[in-house]
């Protein structure tokens, strides 16, 4: 198969009437890229995830999975997908390894290759101790693991995750980031929703901007990282802020945006190479300012994202 | 790395057995399948023990001991409170519960998943009316030295009606959101509902030929011997009768037929609805 594993058609969902929480997006992810799908919160991405796994019914468009429109034949396109959707909840009559070997079942996996494979990913998730509990008590991150496990089970071509470590604590989530940084290494092709954008710069290759059900821009993120030149600076002065020469800082060349923070802290949007941001520096003790600190902060991924938010607003 | 393509998925037919498998194991850790069996081993216990405690002789003919044993009104009863409980919220729970999440998103037609659990569900209530017969029908053979065909006419009859029942348990699984509303709605549809349609047909003369709990009848009728026939009281002012009462029975065949019918076109709108069921919330 040379097709693309996941192509986005014009996608589009209405809510009821007159809500479009999905508009008319394409998109395509190439074989073995760990997508990154970003926006806010209520941007559209649960909604799109949805379609691809047959959960809501599509408005328009199409989409496909390893060549096969979900919608006519769900059964065919899902055979070489995992999927993590919101945080699915599991039968709490059975272990891990029974929920397993019930979806391994279904998937048409012979049975010792099942339990090769329980026992590898759920060493993946960290939850062999508890592969023969009921899953009934567990909590939500370790359902969440369990979940990361199941979709990893059959050695799908095409992982769907949305929003895999939202509503676990701080350790639970560099838990999942460890995990996802694995199946990076294993080349799957992955295709994940967040709101977090240091989460997608931290483990995603590609990222696809959306928001308002739109895709705002769809590129490597190290691409998308250059695209925007400017960068935030975080200055410190430990004597009051003047706004006099506040006003000459920003007539100064490669400078944007001047946000002042408090009476001794102001934020610089910059663009400009090296050479200019130390120029910066020495204009800004030239106005008279005992600099306390000048570093940069924030991402520029940050700043296209936040950009890209507004604008469509 | 193995890559799973479509040529080796699982058939649906292999598909619906797991999904049964599975659901049954979902039955057989569950309380509801051992509260069924006590209320049904405590009605037989009473009902086989009645004639001793009451110092009346058991019934002789194999079909009239059975139809004293399975009192109709509990066998209606205990069929109904299985097709609820096994059937009532089996595809609504999947929403409601959010295992939907877990279980829509594979490779496995949303049809498949409705016939696998209708598939579990229509085995659990075979058996429990199975038990419910069989206990009875022995006990007669034993008594009376005979089984009656008649009794088995009425055991088939009694399995097709807790198939039907379960069918509209099913639809209405499929149609509504919360579980506990699908089970209500379920017992008390068969319950009191049907039963009252039936109630103000036969007042007004007229045969509810459509309905389940009217057909359900034959399940008893046909243990009688000879077959009820249909009659009416006409009206008589002289002994105070206002107006005419009817009396209707339905016979075998319909009762058949009617069962199969709620089962076949239950089971498409339920399925037909399912499948275009969102996962939402
Ligand atoms: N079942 C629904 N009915 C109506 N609107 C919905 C429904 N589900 C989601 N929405 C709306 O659709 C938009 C996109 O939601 P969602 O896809 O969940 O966003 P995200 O996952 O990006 O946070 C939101 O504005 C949300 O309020
Ligand atoms: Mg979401």
């Amino acid at each position: 198969m040379t097709q693309e594993p996941i192509v986005l058609q014009n996608l589009t969902k209405d809510y009821g009437k007159g809500f479009r929480a999905v508009d008319d997006l394409s998109l395509t992810v190439m074989p073995g890229s760990f997508v990154g799908f970003l926006g806010p919160n209520g941007a559209g991405k649960t909604t799109t995830i949805k379609m691809l796994t047959n959960l809501l019914t599509v408005t328009s468009g199409h989409a496909y999975l390893n060549g096969i429109d979900v919608s006519s034949n769900p059964k065919g396109a899902l055979g070489g997908v995992g999927a993590v959707v919101e945080t699915p909840e599991f039968y709490p009559f059975l272990t891990p390894n029974e929920t397993l070997e019930y979806l391994g079942a279904i998937r048409g996996m012979p049975k010792a290759d099942v339990r090769k494979r329980s026992k590898e990913v759920l060493e993946l998730v960290k939850m062999t101790e508890w592969s023969n509990v009921r899953i009934g008590k567990f909590s939500k991150g370790m359902k969440q693991r369990i979940a990361l496990a199941q979709a990893l089970l059959h050695e799908p071509t095409i992982v769907l995750l949305d929003e895999p470590t939202s509503g676990l604590d701080p350790r639970g989530m560099v838990e999942v980031r460890e995990v996802l940084k694995e199946l990076k290494k294993l080349h799957y092709t992955v295709f994940m929703s967040s709101h977090l954008l240091n989460e997608v710069q931290e483990v995603c290759s590609e990222a696809a901007l959306i928001d308002h059900g739109k895709l705002m821009a769809y590129d490597s993120v190290s691409n998308l990282s250059t695209k925007i030149d400017s960068k935030k600076l975080e200055v410190r002065i430990a004597d009051q802020v003047r706004g006099d020469a506040m006003d000459k800082l920003r007539e100064f060349q490669g400078v944007r945006l001047l946000n002042i923070v408090n009476e001794q802290q102001f934020f610089i949007d910059f663009s400009g190479d090296e050479q200019a941001q130390a120029d910066l520096l020495l204009k800004i003790q030239g106005l008279g300012y005992r600099v306390v600190s000048f570093k940069e902060s924030g991402v520029a991924l940050e700043n296209l994202y936040m950009s890209l938010i507004k604008s469509s607003r | 790395m193995a890559v799973t393509s479509t040529r080796n998925l699982p058939s649906d037919v292999e598909q619906i057995m797991t999904v049964a498998r599975y659901d049954i194991f979902k039955h057989l850790r569950s309380r509801r399948l051992i509260a069924i069996f006590i209320i049904e081993a405590a009605i037989l216990a009473v009902m086989l023990a009645l004639p001793a405690i009451l110092n009346q002789p058991y019934s002789d003919k194999p079909a009239e001991f059975v139809q004293n044993v399975l009192v109709f009104t509990f066998t209606n009863i205990l069929i109904i409170l299985a097709a609820t409980m096994f059937a009532g919220d089996s595809i609504c729970s999947e929403f409601q519960n959010r295992t939907g999440y877990l279980v829509f998103p594979n490779p496995i037609k949303k049809s498949s998943i409705y016939l696998g659990k209708f598939l579990s569900t229509a085995l659990i209530v075979l058996v429990v009316v199975s038990v419910w017969y069989w206990v009875a029908i022995i006990a007669g053979y034993i008594v009376t030295g005979g089984v009656s065909t008649l009794a088995i006419e009425s055991y088939g009859l009694a399995v097709l009606y807790a198939f039907a029942a379960s069918s509209v348990g099913f639809l209405i699984s499929s149609v509504l959101k919360g579980s506990t509303g699908a089970l209500v709605l379920t017992f008390f549809l068969l319950f009191m509902i049907f039963p009252l349609v039936d109630s103000v047909g036969t007042l007004g003369g007229i045969e509810p030929v459509p309905s389940i709990t009217y057909q359900a009848g034959a399940i008893d009728a046909v243990m009688t011997d000879p077959y009820p026939q249909n009659w009416v009281e006409y009206a008589n002012e002289t002994i105070g009768l206002p107006f005419n009462i009817y009396f209707f029975y339905p016979s075998v065949a319909s009762s058949a037929a009617v069962m199969l019918g709620y089962i076949v076109i239950c089971n498409l709108a339920g399925i037909f609805l399912f499948k275009r069921r969102e996962m939402v919330g």
